[in-house]
């Protein structure tokens, strides 16, 4: 291509106003606070793992609660008020394993898995609905969400 | 970019990720600024007395005129003068903007967020 026509001075300021901004990070007056972070020389675990882990065991043992309560009820031969004791148990278990859940996943879809997962255990467990009738009402649900 | 799902999906991972790094009843605001070119611009506000929502802006021409449309501190340049490679990363007051310059899978994976965020906790305390 001839540059006789072509402006070079033209090109040459153009090429010199570019800047170049390449995986760059600036902190302009950034307030540290904001993050809860221990500065240190060695190499250190992430500041909220232990809360992070509680959370997980939290979790784990609302849920199993909720399990046992369930299984109780089924195996072993209890009368009506022991039986209504277990269920109220086991509300309160899975209450507190979804809250758990949300805390550690922060995620709305695993959340709901949770609690309708708990709740069909919940209420097959106890007798308050059949297998039956658990998978009518969770089809109806599907196919009326869509 | 102006795929709203991959938006999306990078605002909710880099969210996550960062707050486990927040402290106490930190919560984070989005403005997540599509382009009609190649990336975006992400302004995650932190703060207690703020609402944990994303809100998209209007689309820019590019990552150059979203980035010059929301700060103030690089006054002097102008879009057609600065041009953005890779993944930038800017703090100041209560505010973390992130611009992704292209599309590139690598740029917004996992590793990639995990990168991101492990690079703005460590500037948000001096280093650089």
């Amino acid at each position: 291509m001839p540059l006789k026509d072509t402006d070079v001075d033209g090109i040459h300021r153009l090429a010199d106003s570019i800047r170049v901004i390449q995986d760059y990070t600036q902190n302009n007056g950034f307030d540290s606070s904001l993050f809860n972070v221990e500065v240190s020389s060695g190499k250190s675990e992430a500041p909220d793992n232990k809360q992070w882990d509680l959370t997980l065991i939290g979790f784990f043992i609302a849920v199993l609660l909720a399990l046992g309560a369930v299984t109780s009820n089924v195996y072993f031969d209890i009368n009506a008020k022991l039986s209504t004791l277990l269920l109220l148990l086991g509300i309160t278990s899975s209450g507190l394993a979804v809250m758990a859940a949300q805390l550690k996943f922060k995620n709305a879809g695993a959340t709901t898995i949770i609690t309708c997962f708990l709740l069909a255990v919940l209420v097959i467990g106890f007798e308050i609905y059949t297998p039956r009738e658990v998978a009518d009402k969770a089809a109806e649900k599907i196919v009326s969400g869509t | 970019m102006i795929k709203t799902s991959k938006l999306n999906k990078y605002v909710e991972l880099f969210s996550r990720k960062i707050a486990t790094f927040l402290s106490k009843n930190i919560n984070i605001k989005t403005v997540v600024h599509p382009v009609e070119g190649e990336g975006a611009v992400f302004e995650f506000f932190l703060g207690t007395n703020i609402e944990e929502t994303v809100e998209f802006a209007p689309t820019q021409k590019s990552v150059s005129h979203a980035f010059i449309g929301i700060t103030q501190s690089m006054i002097g340049f102008t879009p057609d003068n600065i041009q953005f490679e890779g993944t930038n990363l800017f703090l100041e007051n209560n505010r973390v903007i992130v611009i992704k310059s292209n599309d590139i899978n690598e740029e917004w994976s996992g590793t990639a967020i995990d990168k991101d965020v492990s690079r703005v906790v460590t500037s948000s305390q001096g280093a650089k």
